[in-house]
């Protein structure tokens, strides 16, 4: 398994449960290990990194998960949960400056200063989903892996999380790892995309090339199975 | 897709098979009343596939499992309203809310079953898979258990699993998700049910397993005649299935109509706005359309980005160095490990 991923660009993984696309997000970002190969981040092979080694590279490239349900700690406020990443990479300075930051990485997602002092629980999906975005920008990362983030959420606020997403890449210039089992999600949002079956790459390319001529019988399958085409 | 354009079906149509007038739940919770379902209305003809479609919260499982009359009452009431079950030739209407549980429980499964989003929650995983099927088969007919089992190996040819001997067998847990809603279906369809109620059934599948599910389905419609009733928050799966369509918010029918009209020219904002939110295989949009923007707006943005714009995007983006590099990375799992800690080929 090989590919690049450029500043900037969305690169999508699609493929059905268990093609391994989760894995390679995970194996990305340090969590799961791997057993041959390598990844360059920055022209560095940061797989073999320890773990303490890992850790400043682990700020640029945080991940997002699809259940917002069980990705934020339910005692602990959002204000302390967007502060946490920034205190424990120490960054922005001192406390002060940090929830200054909090407050502005709220109102880039859509949220207000008011949700601060509030519980997890008390926010719907597509919120707690803008949390675990804001939660990911605190560290001003260069890499977003964004692992089905909008599969468990209503189309009517999928749209508006995938529209929050166009518009903080075009604002910081992030690039995404956007893992979606669902096509036309990939299609909108990848500017190229991989498709995955049992660990292995099935084909790779722009969107419209993929779509327009399948190179295997498994991405012909897995494109005529969308629902409304 | 299969279109039923026979006479004699469409004489069939004329004739209902489930009537809900002016239907109200309310759930009594801390905070005070919370209305679920809000007055709302419509028929079911036989042989008939009426879609319903909503986003969470929109009061559309309520109205489904009030017609199984699965509610967990309290806390949820049925403030008013009637559901009617005609079930056909000179026998009586049948008023659902009014049946005794005892009588229920002999038209639950027989005339209307129903299928779940979630089959791994819906099947017992302490039960082996044919148990549970021959178990649903004698509840609600006088045959013996090997009658039974074989009817259930049948059933489970029909709804095309492999090796229905080996399923038989299985515990939940051994077969796949979408053998396991095949299951589920086989189940729902043992006793020739009139009504099917699908509740989100291909929700939790892949996209080919979904299809194959949506096939079986459309499948098994027109050899029992079956009328059925499918649940779900995806416009494009509805499209797929179901005659006619309704569309529901926040408790209420906001539009009823045939489904190629629904999705081709809605008529209310909110569905306007659903269909519009899809991202769609054809254009890429510089901001996909939301639901407020037809609600609360009238209008959206549909400027599409362009095959120039795609052209120059692209350029810049490849003209710098990768960010990250991945180089024929791989990633194992042993399942098996010796006392050494070593993995066992």
């Amino acid at each position: 398994m090989s590919f690049d991923l450029f500043p900037g660009e969305t690169f999508g993984l699609a493929g059905e449960s268990g093609c391994g696309k989760t894995t390679l997000g995970r194996a990305i970002a340090h969590l799961t290990p791997i057993h041959a190969g390598a990844v360059q981040y920055k022209e560095a092979n940061i797989s073999a990194l320890t773990e303490a080694a890992f850790r400043p590279v682990r700020k640029d490239i945080p991940l997002v998960f699809q259940d917002p349900y069980s990705s934020l700690n339910p005692r602990m406020t959002i204000g302390e949960a967007i502060l946490e990443p920034m205190q424990i990479h120490r960054l922005h300075g001192n406390e002060r400056t940090r929830k200054e930051k909090v407050v502005d990485l709220l109102e880039t997602v859509g949220l207000t200063a008011e949700h601060t002092r509030r519980y997890p629980h008390e926010f719907s999906g597509g919120q707690r989903q803008r949390i675990c975005i804001a939660r990911a920008l605190a560290l001003e990362p260069k890499l977003v892996i964004c692992d089905e983030i909008v599969s468990a959420l209503d189309v009517s606020v999928q749209a508006t999380v995938l529209n929050l997403l166009m518009e903080l890449q075009e604002k910081f210039g992030l690039s995404y790892l956007f893992i979606s089992h669902d096509l036309s999600v990939i299609k909108q949002m990848c500017d190229r995309l991989m498709v995955m079956n049992r660990g292995r790459m099935e084909q790779i390319g722009y969107p419209e090339d993929v779509f327009a001529r399948p190179e295997t019988e498994y991405v012909r399958n897995l494109i005529d199975a969308i629902p409304g085409k | 897709m299969v279109r039923r354009n026979l006479p004699a079906y469409n004489a069939l149509n004329m004739d209902k098979l489930l009537e809900v007038n002016n239907l109200r739940i309310v759930f009594e919770g801390e905070s005070g009343l919370n209305t679920a379902v809000d007055g709302i209305s419509f028929d079911l003809s036989r042989g008939e596939t009426l879609g319903i479609v909503g986003e969470s919260g929109s009061g559309k499982s309520v109205t489904a499992l009030s017609i199984m009359r699965l509610l967990p009452e309290p806390p949820a009431r049925i403030a008013s309203g009637q559901i009617l079950f005609h079930p056909g030739g000179q026998m009586q209407n049948i008023d659902l809310l009014g049946l005794e549980e005892e009588v229920l429980r002999s038209y639950r499964g027989a005339k209307v079953s129903m299928i779940f989003q979630e089959p791994m929650t819906s099947l017992n995983p302490v039960f082996r898979c044919g148990h549970q099927v021959t178990e649903a088969i004698q509840l609600h007919q006088k045959v013996s258990f090997s009658e039974a089992k074989d009817r259930a190996l049948a059933l489970f040819e029909r709804v095309k699993l492999p090796d229905p001997a080996r399923i038989f067998r299985a515990f939940p847990h051994q077969i796949s998700g979408g053998q396991k809603q095949r299951v589920m279906i086989a189940m729902a369809i043992s006793c020739q049910p009139d009504l099917l109620i699908a509740d989100e059934p291909t929700t939790a599948l892949d996209v080919t397993v979904q299809k194959a599910i949506l096939d079986l389905l459309r499948e098994l419609r027109e050899e029992q005649h079956l009328s059925m009733m499918f649940i779900s928050h995806d416009l494009g799966v509805i499209g797929e299935i179901a005659d006619r369509a309704i569309v529901m918010h926040k408790g209420k029918i906001v539009e009823e109509g045939n489904v190629k009209q629904i999705l081709n020219q809605p008529r209310h904002p909110y569905t306007q706005g659903l269909v519009a939110c899809r991202p769609s295989l054809h254009r890429k949009l510089y901001r996909l359309a939301t639901v407020p923007d037809f609600v609360e707006n009238g209008r959206f943005d549909a400027r599409i980005v362009s095959t120039i714009e795609t052209e120059s995007r692209r350029k810049t983006l490849y003209a710098n160095k990768p960010v990250l590099q991945v180089e024929d990375l791989v990633v194992r799992y042993t399942a098996r490990k010796n006392w050494l800690g070593n993995p066992v080929e």
